[in-house]
């Protein structure tokens, strides 16, 4: 009897607590905005500190915003280089609409969480999505509810592209040597990407095929531990963006040959791009923009252009960008939208030639 | 320079951003759910307008106390605070059940600062030798490490092995959920985007063990069973000092060398750890009943890759783990750029971080010593208060960690599977180790073969990776090897 008791008791506990989850489940809209403002006051408050210029009044913005709050998702996980980007100018966003402006994380799944949760937010101003290079990729790796076309480009803010960078003591000195080596050790050159069908994994592919040379992609978690490879000797390249070997360089363990750019960088002056080289294909942008729920009204996304100008033009975002190494690149809703044509072929066309199309 | 160092660290701003470091970290690292990395996340953007020294060691601060932190709940309520305490319940909750939680939390304070603190000597003394050492490590040797993790598994079963070797393999299941990171395959997903990047590993710890935990408690309290709210003992005693220093010193130096390594953390080190002093112990059989060098080990340990971390962080700029990926962006926004050229360009704020490090692992011995007293308190609540707070702060970490609804729900039902899993006498600790250790085997092993182009002389050509694996073996075969040795002697015998 006892014991019949007690188990009831714990199971009554337990469907208790199921049907409160269960009943939280079906008033997530309502829910979870609500959960969102008050894990974000906290974050609000800490980036108040850090910039009591940023601490303005509601209602005191350039323009008449309609919405009373604009929430960013940011795909990424907090603490990385793109949550802090869009963390830094969450404040001056803010200045600019006159409503509160909050980041949301949203990670987990290669980003994919954070773009299925931001394609299926209300289209009335209230949300917008940090729309990183991986909406590209991922729809074509896993059985996704949305593609780039989910979303209504407003603008992009930053770019930055792909380097080949190899070891120092490695007997090739340029971008020709290296192919020419290639051709030689056919399937002997190990090229360590940021996952698999990751942007760089596409990229090392992409420049595999326009150079025509047979080679083993390695993919590790992220181009961090890429680098980590590289400078140990365990792969014989890496794809990723220069400032994430920087310290390999630095260090006199790596040397980049080329970069994968339509120009040249600012910062590296003398590396040739593979576009002089002959090899003008091999070019994706790694890019960090905002986009909005499809079917955001026109002025609504004018007046968004216009905040985020505004924050990307402020001294202090100006000043942020160059210690972070954040490249400004200013793209207009069209512009963007172009980049994203462009470069969505050429996702499609690579996953298709690696077999990893789902 | 020497002169500068001292002045900046016992500078009280400096002091101030240590002690507030730690507080915040021990605070954070012992709510289930909160992780170190969250902490530091978190708090980084206030360190932006400090100075550089500054708000660094106020994100080591952070990192140093969580790690420690995460000992004080599983002590005191058997759920690990962090991933790198899931070790140390396993002899920290034997105490509190003797009433003796205040002695537990004790040589858990004083084997954390000491692993810190070895940490620490290693990180300033040889940090560039064992960094190029680090370097040499690729996915091979990492397969070799991962798969020695996953035998310990027989070390931490408790009573039955078979149980203890089927929790383990539930473990390694539930870590193939997700997209196949070599082939980019998708797993066990049913079609579900949530799925795809694989169960968030937080809420499944709290669930199995917190929400578990309080179900078992509720049973507890409709049964009127004794409630443990003696507390015989507060301090460790001298002769437990003098039992742990050897452990500590092993658990330090392994915790240094294993943290050093890009992509192993706190968590594995723990559990290697307590596997080893097991092996070395002259009464193994005791482990799992609440001795000091039970919780010493895996506490040294997991501090001990604190400072391992920073080894290749500050050498290099390469993160050991998700806390100093976080930190090498501290370190960026402050315009120091982590590498060889850090030490030459940057020599002083090097040192100042080196020295704020040792004091960090001091303040936390000091609170650690000092607020125990009041931490014990835990275990005094009423379980009809305890359970529901817990449970309340198990939701909120699940679902902080990705801002994530569904992660609640992986909570409850990972709440759910332990309890039944802890009624029936499986050991829980086998599922964590594997869901840590299993994708960290598969990736590394399929990495491998992918750079030797599918050839499995890469596990023996490698030196390090071949002794890893080896080692692996040994410690696998070893109980039946030793069953056969008895065997012989007892019919000699006959």
């Amino acid at each position: 009897m006892k014991i019949s008791r007690k188990f009831i008791m714990t199971l009554m506990a337990l469907v208790l607590m199921a049907a409160l989850v269960v009943g939280c489940g079906n008033g997530k809209s309502t829910e979870e905005p609500e959960a969102n403002e008050g894990n974000q006051t906290e974050v609000e408050d800490v980036e108040t500190d850090d910039e009591p210029e940023a601490d303005v009044e509601v209602g005191d913005g350039k323009v008449d915003y309609p919405a009373k709050q604009l929430t960013i998702t940011v795909p990424p996980a907090a603490g990385g280089g793109t949550d802090l980007l869009y963390r830094a100018m969450a404040p001056k966003i803010q200045e600019y609409l006159g409503v509160p402006v909050v980041v949301v994380n949203k990670p987990g799944a290669g980003c994919a969480i954070g773009f299925s949760a931001g394609a299926k937010d209300p289209a009335d101003g209230t949300s917008v999505t940090a729309a990183v290079a991986e909406m590209l990729s991922v729809p074509y790796a896993a059985e996704v509810d949305f593609t780039y076309e989910s979303f209504d480009p407003i603008a992009n803010v930053n770019s930055c592209y792909g380097a080949l960078t190899v070891a120092a003591d490695a007997p090739y000195d340029t971008l020709e040597e290296f192919i020419e080596y290639a051709k030689e050790h056919p399937g002997e050159i190990r090229i360590g990407n940021s996952g698999i069908g990751s942007n760089w994994h596409i990229l090392a592919a992409s420049f595999a095929a326009e150079a025509g040379i047979d080679v083993v992609h390695v993919p590790f978690d992220g181009a961090g531990p890429a680098g980590v490879a590289l400078a140990g000797g365990h792969v014989e390249a890496v794809p990723v963006s220069p400032q994430e070997v920087d310290v390999h360089v630095k260090s006199g363990k790596a040397k980049i040959l080329a970069t994968f750019s339509p120009e040249r960088l600012p910062e590296l002056p003398d590396l040739p791009t593979g576009k002089e080289l002959g090899y003008g294909n091999t070019i994706l942008t790694i890019y960090r923009g905002f986009v909005a729920p499809l079917g955001t009204p026109e002025d609504i996304k004018q007046m968004l252009d216009e905040a985020f100008q505004y924050a990307l033009d402020s001294p202090e975002i100006t000043k942020f960008m160059e210690e972070q190494n954040f490249a400004k690149h200013y793209l207009s809703d069209d512009e963007f939208l172009e980049l994203m044509e462009r470069e969505d072929k050429i996702y499609g066309e690579q996953f298709d030639a690696l077999g990893l199309s789902k | 320079m020497f002169s500068t160092v001292l002045g900046n660290v016992f500078s009280i701003p400096t002091l101030m951003a240590i002690f507030a470091g730690v507080v915040m970290g021990i605070s954070f690292g012992a709510m289930p759910g909160l992780t170190s990395t969250m902490g530091i996340a978190l708090l980084m953007p206030l360190t932006f307008a400090m100075k550089p020294e500054i708000g660094i060691l106020l994100l080591i601060g952070i990192f140093v106390g969580a790690i420690y932190g995460g000992s004080i709940t599983a002590i005191l309520i058997n759920t690990p605070g962090t991933p790198s305490a899931a070790a140390t319940l396993l002899d920290g909750y034997p105490f509190t059940l003797k009433g003796e939680a205040g002695r537990a939390l004790g040589i858990a304070t004083v084997a954390s600062a000491g692993g810190g603190i070895i940490s620490g000597v290693i990180l300033i003394l040889i940090a560039p030798l064992l960094a190029e050492f680090a370097l040499r490590f690729s996915a091979p040797e990492i397969f070799g490490l991962a798969l020695f993790g996953i035998s310990i598994i027989a070390s931490i079963s408790g009573d039955s092995l078979v149980k203890g070797l089927m929790s383990g393999t539930l473990g390694l299941i539930l870590s193939l959920i997700g997209m196949d990171n070599i082939t980019g395959y998708a797993r066990f997903t049913f079609g579900s985007t949530f799925l795809s990047g694989g169960l968030a590993f937080i809420p499944v710890l709290v669930g199995l063990f917190a929400l578990s935990q309080c179900f078992v408690s509720i049973e507890d309290i409709f049964e009127k069973r004794a409630e443990i709210n003696k507390i015989t003992r507060a301090l460790p005693t001298k002769e437990d000092l003098k039992t742990i220093w050897p452990t500590i010193l092993r658990a330090g130096v392994m915790g240094t060398f294993i943290g050093s390594i890009p992509g192993a953390g706190g968590d594995i080190s723990a559990f290697v750890s307590y596997d080893m002093e097991k092996r070395v112990s002259k009464h193994p059989e005791k482990f799992g009943t609440g001795i000091p060098e039970g919780v010493a080990a895996p506490e040294a340990s997991n501090n001990g890759t604190t400072g391992g971390a920073l080894i290749p962080l500050l050498t290099l700029g390469i993160p050991g783990d998700s806390n100093t990926a976080v930190l090498l962006g501290a370190f960026m926004v402050h315009n120091l750029i982590p590498g060889p050229q850090l030490f030459v360009d940057h020599a002083p704020t090097v040192y100042t971080i080196f020295a704020g490090f040792m004091i960090a692992n001091i303040v936390m011995l000091i609170l650690g010593l000092s607020g125990q007293r009041l931490f014990v308190k835990v275990v005094s609540i009423p379980k009809q208060v305890l359970i529901p707070s817990i449970i309340v702060l198990c939701t909120v970490g699940s679902f902080a960690i990705n801002n994530n609804f569904k992660d609640i729900m992986v909570m409850l039902v990972a709440g759910v599977i332990g309890y039944f899993l802890t009624k029936g006498g499986f050991p829980l600790s086998p599922i964590v180790l594997a869901l840590i250790l299993g994708p960290m085997a598969e990736g590394n092993f399929r990495r491998s073969l992918v750079m030797s182009q599918g050839s499995y002389a890469i596990f023996v050509q490698r030196p390090m990776a071949a002794a890893f694996i080896a080692v692996a073996a040994i410690a696998l075969l070893y109980p039946i090897i030793k069953a056969i040795i008895v065997n012989v002697r007892r019919k000699e015998a006959s």
